[in-house]
């Protein structure tokens, strides 16, 4: 899995703005659809980078709609790899979350991330919060 | 390696992607969404639903028929979740969905199964390629 033959095939810098979340993934699926990778491993990465952009939109952007935010797709022979980076200063690393109760009206976005990549890394720095999802065939 | 001459940078365009219709039937309000629900167009939905809570409109039964729902994140999961317990006072609400699909597997994960009733449409079963 995973192998270092990573080619960026994709990168996208948008500001931190829920309206791009469709156009970003709409972008990522024609990359995908060119690996490897199933429809539904397709769709799996799809949530997961979803909820990433989603995050970094909530939590990463201290000038709200004035931050940006920017995504990258590595090409890999079995697979793809995203990468979302904002502008959020945090310095904590999550921990792994179990999913919440049914009722629980938030706290889904990164137990979602989880269970549907392969990988999910989340680097905070001081320039922003960098989270790398992975998904291999 | 980067290949250039295959790389591509983007710039990436806003958009909505959900359409939302309303029907009463014999005491059944059905709100059918169709697209993608995410944190963008999630207030979409919302807006209906909120519509026939405040209509106080006598109704039976209401039905969020998500089969033509493509997508949706953890912002439409919310929402079931926070709709769900104010029509507790309206009507029993119930959730249609495709099985097979994204919906539905992301519903699985979330449990949904256990906390909203949820028909799952068997007969049109989304069936894709597992290559």
């Amino acid at each position: 899995m995973g192998g270092a033959r990573a080619e960026i095939v994709l990168t996208l810098d948008f500001p931190a703005q829920a309206e791009y979340l469709v156009g970003v993934r709409r972008q990522i699926e024609c990359i995908a659809k060119q690996t490897t990778l199933s429809q539904v491993q397709l769709e799996d990465l799809l949530t997961a980078v979803d909820e990433a952009i989603a995050n970094a939109i909530r939590h990463g952007s201290p000038n709200q709609e004035k931050s940006r935010i920017s995504v990258s797709c590595s090409r890999q022979p079995d697979g793809l790899i995203v990468e979302v980076c904002d502008e959020g200063m945090s310095s904590v690393i999550p921990t792994a979350p179990t999913m919440p109760q049914p009722d629980a009206l938030g706290g889904r976005g990164l137990p979602l991330m989880l269970a549907l990549a392969d990988t999910v890394e989340i680097t905070p720095s001081e320039n922003g919060t960098r989270v790398r999802v992975a998904k291999y065939a | 390696m980067v290949n250039s001459s295959d790389k591509e940078q983007s710039q990436t365009e806003p958009g909505s992607v959900l359409k939302v219709s309303q029907s009463d039937r014999q005491g059944t309000c059905t709100v059918e969404a169709s697209g993608d629900i995410d944190l963008a167009t999630v207030s979409q939905l919302r807006e209906v639903l909120e519509g026939i809570l405040a209509s106080a409109k006598p109704l039976q039964k209401i039905a969020v028929d998500l089969r033509a729902v493509k997508f949706i994140d953890s912002a439409g999961l919310a929402l079931l979740v926070d709709i769900k317990d104010r029509f507790l006072r309206v009507a029993p609400l119930s959730v249609v969905i495709r099985a097979g699909s994204q919906p539905d597997r992301v519903m699985k994960l979330g449990h949904f199964d256990r906390f909203i009733p949820t028909e799952r449409d068997e007969a049109n079963r989304r069936t894709v390629s597992m290559t």
